[in-house]
């Protein structure tokens, strides 16, 4: 019996184009089904994949067309393939906001059967997740928008600047850090700025809570001691180290207070009766 | 018409002459990199001193005294910051704080709080001032048989004495307060501006103790382009010099050696100061009420005229709040730290020759 060659997917796969194209009719067929009308999700869900869909199609159509001629052998066509691939999988906004509207109906769903206390936190870090995303990315553009100003704060300095040009790059440079300096200090006393910084750190420490929380679960899942373990060891310990020197402190005391009082005198003994004369006989 | 005048020569030859620095001073950096003296100086500083209490990570020391000089009768007690190492006060020989107190015939001790792990992240401020401080001002009111010392606070050092001074204002003698925040909500307080809406309950429940590196990273924030730029840049002007250059380096191990901070101490402290400022709206609890007005004992408040991350009127807001009529303000220019590793401040004499007259 010939032997199949276990690396072409079906008979009449010849070059990477014909598989390139065979590959993408199955995905289409299998996403079909799917999202078609046999097994379509209900109401906006249903869209939402579809348009995530056609999105990561089309996106692993160039990807893949990128690779096709990278692999011919253009040393440049494969840098612009690399960087395809980089700016496709590098920016967690933007695959943020592809899979935000398609993941919502799923995280909205209520928790169902013996796994569902897991299923919650699970829910719960996606949100975490991309609450903290979606802060940071509000950060970042406020940054980019000071990077605008810093500029605009340095041309303006040049502008009115009185006496000797500036003549060193070190110079431009300690005149941009001063001028980058103050409209940065402007800008992070807005109340813009502590709403934002406020948001992204409590996010963070809301992300980084439950991913401890998870971590012990799979700890004590492996009968190992957990953070929480610990902590109640801790608090534990430190109360018994206040009520330990709290009795110290009132024995010293006691002792103190001991020490200052005078001894009792001892009780005054009854005077000592003389034994009566023997009378003689 | 920008006032720029930037020739294609000069560039080259400007960037030319950093690079020839840099070749000419990379094997001072790699030198003094490797000086273990560095790493020595910032661990201990350069005055010799004596253990003489330790607790949980908690060490008191005292200075060595001078053999030959007598020191006043009532001991000095430095209580430093818990976010930095007091080492700062006592990196170099010519720029000690410690010493420069010493020489005023000060009898000097100071706590070092050590670095906080995992055991003690519920250690409360009530632990802190009213546990390990307390006792400690007893282990040097025992070795002096006096009843009273002198306290010397620094920074958050100083929020903690003023509020050990309110609770125990019979154990103080004389108070000194060094670029101390009293009143955390002046309109220029960048840092407490940034934490009003962090929710620190959550922060501290996060993290349990919050990292030293974390709090660094918010301090290098208040200057991002001074502090993380244009400082490496001028290390290049000072890299001909071993002796700047040693300095640049223990500055800067001590910059980044940052304990982690205990997390009920924490959460307390940014509840109650940063974003309660109770220690001037009132209400402020550690242990018992704390009343500015219950410090009877002369005050002397020294400050920073260029201090950015303990603004001049954050300090300046102790005059008329507490309850002495000796209260004294010195101003010196120079910032946070500047204050106490410059050499041109005479900070230290001032403090001493204060203490003189009241001791």
């Amino acid at each position: 019996m010939p032997v199949r060659p276990w690396w072409r997917w079906e008979q009449g796969v010849g070059d990477s184009k014909d598989w390139l194209e065979h590959w993408i009719k199955a995905q289409q067929d299998y996403w079909s089904a799917w999202t078609g009308p046999a097994g379509a999700a209900p109401g906006a869900a249903a869209d939402a994949g579809r348009a995530l869909f056609d999105r990561l199609m089309a996106a692993s159509r160039d990807y893949f067309a990128l690779g096709q001629h990278g692999l011919g052998g253009n040393p440049a066509d494969l840098e612009a393939w690399l960087a395809g691939l980089g700016q496709l999988w590098s920016d967690p906004a933007r695959m943020q906001s592809w899979f935000q509207p398609w993941m919502q109906p799923f995280l909205a769903m209520p928790p169902l059967g013996p796994g569902r206390e897991t299923q919650a936190r699970l829910q719960e870090l996606a949100r975490c997740q991309m609450e903290y995303l979606a802060a940071l990315q509000a950060y970042q553009a406020a940054f980019a928008e000071l990077a605008g100003a810093t500029t605009r704060a340095l041309g303006q300095a040049l502008m009115e600047r009185s006496g000797k040009p500036v003549a060193s790059l070190r110079g431009l440079y300690d005149l941009w850090v001063a001028t980058a300096e103050t409209a940065y200090g402007e800008w992070a006393m807005t109340p813009a700025y502590q709403a934002l910084h406020g948001r992204l750190v409590n996010a963070l420490m809301a992300l980084k809570r439950l991913q401890g929380e998870l971590a012990d679960q799979t700890l004590a899942a492996l009968s190992l001691p957990t953070r929480s373990d610990l902590d109640s060891l801790a608090r534990r310990q430190q109360e018994l180290s206040r009520e330990n020197r709290a009795l110290r402190a009132r024995l010293d005391a006691l002792e103190q207070a001991a020490q200052a009082t005078p001894a009792p005198k001892p009780p005054a003994k009854p005077p000592r009766r003389r034994a009566a004369a023997k009378k003689p006989d | 018409m920008p006032s720029l005048d930037l020739r294609p020569d000069a560039i080259l030859r400007e960037l030319a002459e950093y690079q020839a620095k840099l070749a000419r001073g990379l094997p001072n950096l790699l030198a003094a990199g490797a000086d273990a003296a560095v790493a020595a100086t910032v661990a201990a500083g350069v005055t010799p001193r004596t253990e003489v209490h330790r607790e949980d990570k908690l060490t008191l020391y005292r200075y060595d005294p001078d053999p030959v000089r007598v020191p006043q009768p009532v001991p000095l007690l430095i209580v430093h910051a818990l976010v930095n190492r007091p080492t700062m006060l006592d990196l170099r020989a010519d720029r000690s704080t410690v010493r420069g107190l010493m020489a005023t015939g000060q009898d000097v001790y100071l706590i070092d709080w050590g670095y906080p792990d995992r055991a003690d992240r519920y250690l409360g401020l009530d632990d802190y001032l009213n546990g390990y401080l307390d006792r400690c001002v007893d282990v040097v009111r025992a070795r002096h048989r006096c009843k009273r010392v002198n306290l010397l606070g620094i920074c958050q050092g100083g929020t903690f004495a003023l509020c050990y001074a309110a609770l125990h204002p019979d154990k103080v003698q004389n108070l000194v307060t060094m670029v101390t925040p009293v009143d955390f909500h002046t309109p220029d307080n960048m840092l407490s501006h940034w934490v009003r809406q962090v929710d620190v309950d959550l922060m501290v429940d996060a993290l349990g103790n919050v990292p030293g590196e974390m709090l660094n990273a918010t301090f290098l924030n208040l200057k991002p382009y001074q502090l993380l730029g244009q400082k490496y840049l001028g290390l290049l002007d000072q890299l001909d010099d071993p002796a700047a250059l040693r300095d640049f380096l223990r500055m800067e191990r001590w910059i980044f050696d940052s304990p982690d901070q205990a997390g009920e101490a924490f959460r307390q402290f940014i509840r109650d100061f940063y974003q309660g400022n109770k220690l001037i709206r009132g209400g402020l609890e550690i242990g018992a009420p704390v009343d500015l007005k219950a410090i009877t004992m002369p005050v002397l408040n020294v400050y920073a005229q260029q201090d950015h991350l303990v603004p001049p009127d954050a300090a300046r807001a102790l005059g008329g709040r507490v309850g002495t009529r000796d209260y004294t303000e010195l101003a010196f220019p120079g910032g946070h730290i500047g204050l106490y590793v410059s050499g041109k401040a005479p900070v230290a004499p001032a403090i001493g020759k204060w203490l003189n007259a009241r001791s």
